[in-house]
């Protein structure tokens, strides 16, 4: 009886201190909290980054708005690419990061994805249920509801409109036949066929994507080197690819 | 100041999904607690489901299954000319699935406790099995009611994950609590997200702590 325990005991425990030591021995040394919307472009330019320099850069994905709690709360992380200027902003007004880094690293660009003529059947409120990202959290929404505002089309979203947390969730309602119209960024769609409309830039202010160096990365040199890289033309080649835009000199 | 829309619409919801359970749950509870059949084992695996899958799995689904082209979502649409995604009542359906668990296994303990010789004996009397039930497990299984009550009320009012799926963030028919708090936290307004936190701690122990002191004063002697 005791001996089929300790069997049944070390076949549980032996696997378990396997993976526990099988755990990463070097840890990165590059610690890059980004907004989810940007993770596979940031998957990218990491790599690429690493090809040059060397440096392994460990990516943390989550909303902006959780990365920064997570960042006031104590996480340890170098850099931080936000999908908007404000989080950035509060951040270093509070003491968590270098209000001098800050710098905008992409201009986020909205459309209008669904069926059909997605322009016409908007203005004309010819849709069942329209998506975008919540306003109070995602710069996207932001967006979205100005364009809302300056298409004078107001009363016709109003009680037909539902909010996802992000542009992810709100793509997904789509997706899955929720809503027929959605407010999405290009990055998530350029690669569809299914007609979307590229929202003019005059109906929204421009959506800044920035990044700040936060303080555990102010010592940190490989931090400065990502931040740099990021504005570099290579970086900003991979950046516009993947359907962002960048801002003109910088 | 603060906000009382979520609050109201947590505890609308908590409400209409416990009575909507003990409807549904009473009778499946009843049938574990009496059946021989095979399929006891898979109907008892299916309704423990939602303890074991994550939320996002559920959400995942029910967003599949609710959206307007689906058989559900279109019948649902054809009959209220609203559809089950983003509707209060897509919640509710929602929260009933996921609160399943919580109403039949404290009931189906409860029933199984009563004991079969009881049972017997009234039916030897020629008691109706509806009789039985009524007349004599009811009665004796008042606790067990209160306990699955109270833990599907409970668990509606901190549901949280399925919502933020298939809720769609709407104030006044799905933006509860959980939702409203994970905003506030979200944007750094602090002061709102400890207002509504400190009222669903505050209100959730209350609950919790008459039950408690009820199930103490009236000890039901059961088997």
């Amino acid at each position: 009886m005791f001996k089929k325990i300790n069997y049944l005991l070390i076949s549980f425990l032996a696997p378990l201190i396997g993976l526990i030591s099988c755990a990463p021995k070097n840890e990165p040394v590059l610690k890059v909290a980004v907004a989810t919307n940007f993770l596979t472009t940031a998957d990218t330019l990491v790599e690429v980054f690493k090809r040059s320099t060397g440096i392994e850069v460990l990516l943390i994905s989550g909303s902006s708005g959780q990365l920064a709690t997570q960042v006031i709360n104590g996480a340890p992380y170098d850099i931080f690419l936000s999908a908007d200027d404000v989080y950035p902003s509060k951040l270093s007004s509070l003491g968590f990061a270098d209000a001098q880094t800050q710098l905008t690293y992409a201009l986020g660009q909205l459309v209008l994805y669904g069926a059909g003529d997605v322009e016409q059947n908007l203005k004309s409120g010819n849709f069942y249920k329209l998506a975008l990202a919540n306003p109070k959290v995602a710069p996207y929404g932001l967006a979205a509801d100005r364009v809302i505002n300056n298409l004078n089309i107001r009363s016709n979203v109003e009680g037909r409109t539902v909010y996802g947390q992000n542009v992810g969730q709100v793509y997904g309602f789509v997706k899955t036949g929720n809503a027929d119209l959605a407010f999405v960024a290009l990055s998530q769609v350029k690669d569809i066929k299914k007609p979307y409309w590229r929202i003019p830039q005059i109906f929204y202010s421009p959506i800044m994507q920035d990044a700040i160096l936060l303080r555990p990365g102010l010592t940190n040199k490989a931090a400065h080197d990502f931040l740099n890289f990021l504005s570099s033309d290579e970086a900003r080649k991979i950046i516009i690819k993947s359907g962002y835009e960048v801002p003109q000199n910088g | 100041m603060v906000e009382f829309g979520p609050l109201i619409l947590t505890l609308k919801l908590s409400l209409v999904v416990t009575v909507l359970l003990l409807f549904i749950g009473t009778p499946l509870a009843w049938w574990l607690s009496c059946t021989r059949s095979k399929l006891k084992s898979f109907i008892e695996a299916l309704t423990a489901l939602p303890l074991v899958l994550p939320p996002t799995v559920l959400g995942f689904y029910l967003l599949i299954l609710f959206n307007p082209t689906s058989p559900i979502g279109s019948f649902w649409i054809n009959i209220t000319g609203e559809s089950l995604s983003f509707s209060f009542f897509g919640i509710v359906l929602a929260s009933v699935i996921y609160s399943l668990p919580f109403m039949v296994q404290p009931l189906q303990s409860a029933f199984e406790n009563v004991g079969f010789e009881i049972r017997e004996a009234a039916a030897s009397l020629r008691a109706s099995p509806l009789d039985v039930f009524i007349k004599i497990v009811a009665p004796l299984s008042k606790r067990g009611f209160l306990t699955a009550s109270i833990l599907t009320f409970a668990h509606t009012l901190g549901e949280f994950g399925i919502i933020l799926m298939v809720g769609g963030n709407i104030p006044g028919r799905t933006k509860v609590m959980s939702i409203a708090i994970y905003e506030h936290v979200e944007t750094l307004d602090y002061n709102q997200a400890h207002i509504l936190s400190g009222m669903l701690l505050v209100f959730s122990f209350c609950v919790l702590f008459l039950i408690y002191t009820f199930n103490r004063r009236h000890p039901l002697n059961v088997g």
